[in-house]
């Protein structure tokens, strides 16, 4: 009741109260909002739970309460009466409280209210498991954690403790997601993929199809389902590469969450929705889901396993440490994640126009850096379509060296965030990025490469920090190849 | 009080949340300490209602704002509110209501228990050392003489949580150290051994925030090294006060503000901070570090007891502090000490 009744102590401008609940807890609310200035009604929903009550004088029953619902600011609902929260809808009040069991679907009631209140606040109780427990008493800052403390050995865990919150308060903007599709030249892919995202009607969604002055005929496809759909945004700029398509989107954005698609790919109807609903209770910095490798000559799709859709990650982690571990851990795929726009103004996170190709990567790990928690959703929503002709993967050996342009910009960030932790994670991205080149550049421009990577390698920190994280971070599997990059002499060509 | 720096964004909702109060009788001082933002425009806005005052000075830190508060309150009793946190409306009641029970008892001290707002999921928490007070204070209102039971110094050390009497703090010339952060440490043990009449309420309804960036527990640079200054200030307060049973408190103040200093340290500073607590804690009399392992064995339990225990051991000693340079090194200590002990449990 006390994260309740802590978002009630934020609001002066209530008058009337209308309660929705049996329990003895919420009696005693009723008497601890009679104290508070400015409130002068209570009303009851279930009947007869006011006379229990009734030495208080201004509860009244539903009975003898005024027929002008607009007298009503506030609904308080409890533990057990969601159906009874969803069917007073039409009283339209501003501010739209309430606490709901396990399991209890939260979202479809934000969904019915976010249309006529200001504010909503939806608390639902956590499972924490057991393994996240466990982990959770290794190294904490004392101050800085929240749940550690309470959980693990040191006991008092109460059921209060654990609970996900929902607070959502109305913009400026109806919108509170934005999907931002980079548009070159797509015209044989963009109807599947527009087809796949519009399938889900939510109005609150907008669709930002930035063109990047493609000569083929995507412009006139998406301006043709725009007639038809108004999420769908269209803007138009000369051709810049994908990085400056991109952060035309995020300028233009409106939605408080962001999504970036490529718009040759293809999404589970479900999987939006399903992102912004994890992504809201709890308010979380990022969100993300599994993906599967679509081959576009088979038509099969492939899942891709080990990608952290496990614990803690999957009743979602406030801990910076887990958080910034993702950067190591999963893969580059930044198009099944959702961004809270204020990080990414906050920290001024954008994608680096000078990078023609793997602009996503030095965008994901300044992200993932600077967010604070994250959570994700264990389900493989997300089409990720291979073997189409000029796709970035099926690119030639010399488009690898762009990796140090890349790296240059990633050194430069975290140096300017003074952490060791980061400086290190980013030499283990570095190793994987480097190996995974390696193993497939051929010929002489291998030899070129390995030089390089070396020194890249090299720039932060030596070879024994490095080994030490390789063992800490990846497994064993990189120790061969980086040794031997590191013992042997090699010369420039 | 509310000493308030470049809070232009959080402190209409601190006065908000103060005149909201069921009960009358406060006041309100805002001591700006020089912003540079428009937390001074925001303050005017509500000097119509004759219960706020509002004074300017520059800048001289929490510590100098507060005792340029002190210095102005005509109340019995002065709480301490940082700006961007907030109360419930029953606050003042809930003081009023237990101070006027124990009228004739003249309480010099009020102890409450926060609650703890996370900034990101917005979940409020129990504060970090409710079991202790639970004992100590069995129910609101109990009053106890700091003297007689030297648990109370174990309370977590922060100013907000306390009340005070206006008399108490004039008779023992009580002020803030200026200029330094974490100014509250040195006061939380002066104050209690002064006192003889404490009292205890449980959940007052005053909220205190985590998790946020500009909180002056996230700052990481040159600020970190300020703690040595508190540290010898607590140091030469407790060789002079001579108590033994004050050693065990302060050393593990001191225990875990340097464990978690260490931890919160950037790149730049985080060596030179372990070279100074090195120094400092090599430095200290053997009795404080047999009064802190006496201590460790009564009164915490397995995890962090051995926490503390391994720090202080590993901290005096020469080739081994070196672990605490770099997160890396200690991680992968503590990985093999958890190996050793055969135990899933947190050390240093």
């Amino acid at each position: 009741m006390f994260q309740i009744k802590n978002y009630l102590s934020k609001i002066y401008d209530i008058k009337s109260v209308l309660l929705i609940g049996r329990t003895k807890e919420f009696q005693e609310l009723a008497s601890w909002l009679l104290n508070k200035k400015g409130i002068e009604k209570i009303y009851y929903y279930p009947q007869g739970v006011g006379v229990i009550c009734s030495d208080l004088p201004e509860i009244c029953t539903l009975e003898n309460m005024p027929h002008d619902h607009k007298q009503v600011d506030a609904v308080i609902f409890d533990r057990g009466c969601r159906e009874a929260a969803m069917g007073v809808r039409e009283i339209s009040p501003r501010f739209f409280i309430g606490r709901l069991n396990k399991e209890e679907e939260y979202f479809d009631l934000w969904e019915q209210y976010r249309r006529v209140s200001d504010f909503i606040y939806i608390e639902r109780k956590k499972t924490i498991p057991e393994k996240e427990n466990f982990e959770s008493n290794i190294q904490t800052a004392y101050e800085d954690n929240i749940g550690s403390k309470n959980r693990g050995k040191r006991g008092y865990k109460s059921d209060e403790d654990s609970c996900e919150i929902l607070e959502w308060q109305r913009g400026k903007e109806d919108v509170e997601l934005s999907v931002i599709l980079p548009v070159y030249n797509m015209e044989a892919y963009l109807p599947k993929c527009i087809e796949s995202l519009l399938k889900w009607k939510a109005p609150y969604v907008e669709y930002l199809f930035v063109n990047d002055g493609s000569k083929d005929g995507s412009a006139d496809i998406i301006k043709r389902y725009g007639k038809k759909d108004k999420r769908i945004r269209f803007i138009e700029k000369e051709n810049g590469g994908c990085a400056s398509a991109r952060n035309r989107g995020i300028e233009k954005a409106k939605g408080r969450y962001l999504g970036f698609i490529d718009p040759d790919d293809f999404i589970e109807e479900s999987m939006f929705y399903k992102l912004f609903r994890r992504a809201m209770l709890g308010n979380y910095d990022l969100a993300y889901c599994g993906y599967k490798e679509y081959d576009d000559r088979s038509g099969k799709a492939r899942k891709i396993l080990n990608d952290c859709l496990g614990e803690p990650y999957r009743s979602g982690t406030y801990r910076q440490d887990k958080v910034q571990k993702l950067a190591v851990n999963t893969r580059v795929a930044i198009w099944r994640c959702i961004y809270k726009k204020d990080v990414i103004n906050h920290r001024q996170i954008k994608f680096h126009e000078d990078l023609k190709r793997f602009d996503d990567l030095p965008f994901r790990v300044e992200y993932i850096f600077a967010a604070k928690s994250a959570v994700c959703v264990p389900e493989y929503l997300y089409y990720y379509r291979l073997g189409r002709k000029g796709q970035d993967v099926a690119c030639s050996d010399k488009g690898f060296f762009v990796h140090f342009a890349i790296f240059q910009h990633l050194d430069k960030y975290v140096k300017k965030c003074k952490d060791n932790r980061m400086t290190d994670l980013l030499q283990v991205v570095k190793i994987q990025t480097h190996g995974f080149a390696l193993s497939k550049i051929k010929g002489n421009l291998k030899r070129k490469y390995r030089y390089r990577a070396k020194r890249d390698l090299n720039k932060n920190m030596g070879y024994f920090r490095t080994l030490c994280l390789i063992m800490m971070y990846t497994g064993k599997g990189n120790l061969g190849w980086y040794t031997c990059l590191e013992m042997w002499p090699f010369k420039r060509d | 009080m509310v000493p308030a720096y470049n809070s232009g964004k959080t402190i209409a909702r601190t006065i908000e949340s103060i005149l909201q109060q069921t009960d009358e009788r406060y006041k309100v001082i805002i001591v700006n300490d020089g912003s540079d933002d428009d937390t001074e425009e925001i303050c005017k806005r509500y000097l119509q209602t004759n219960k706020i005052y509002y004074i300017f000075q520059e800048n001289r830190g929490l510590g100098g704002a507060r005792n340029r508060g002190m210095e102005l309150v005509d109340t019995p009793y002065v709480s301490f509110l940082d700006s961007d946190d907030w109360l419930m409306p029953q606050y003042v009641e809930k003081f009023a209501h237990h101070l006027e029970r124990h009228k004739e008892e003249n309480i010099e001290m009020i102890m409450s228990l926060p609650q703890i707002y996370h900034e990101g999921s917005k979940v409020v928490k129990d504060w970090y050392d409710k079991p202790l007070f639970e004992r100590i204070f069995p129910e609101d209102g109990v009053v106890m003489n700091p003297q007689e039971n030297a648990d109370i110094y174990r309370f977590e050390v922060n100013q907000c949580r306390k009340v005070l009497q206006m008399e108490f703090v004039k008779r023992i010339h009580f002020r803030f150290r200026e200029k330094t952060k974490w100014e509250d440490v040195y006061p939380h043990f002066y104050l209690l051994s002064k006192c003889s009449a404490c009292m205890g309420i449980g959940e007052t309804g005053f909220y205190y925030r985590t998790g946020s960036d500009t909180q002056i527990t996230s700052l990481r640079g040159k600020e970190r090294m300020d703690v040595l200054v508190v540290f010898e200030d607590l140091l030469r307060f407790i060789s002079k006060e001579r108590k033994k049973e004050l050693y065990f408190p302060a050393m593990r103040v001191m225990v875990r503000f340097s464990i978690w200093c260490i931890r919160m340290a950037d790149t730049d500073n985080r060596k030179n901070l372990v070279n100074i607590l090195h120094l400092f804690f090599k430095r200290l009399p053997k009795e404080y570090i047999a009064a802190l392992k006496k201590g460790v064995k009564e009164c915490c339990r397995g995890a962090d007891a051995r926490q503390y225990l391994l720090f202080i051991m590993a901290i005096r000693t020469r080739p081994l502090y070196f672990i605490f340079n770099d997160y890396l090194w200690q991680d992968m200590g503590e990985k093999t000490v958890k190996k050793l002990l055969g135990a899933g449990e947190r050390v240093a």
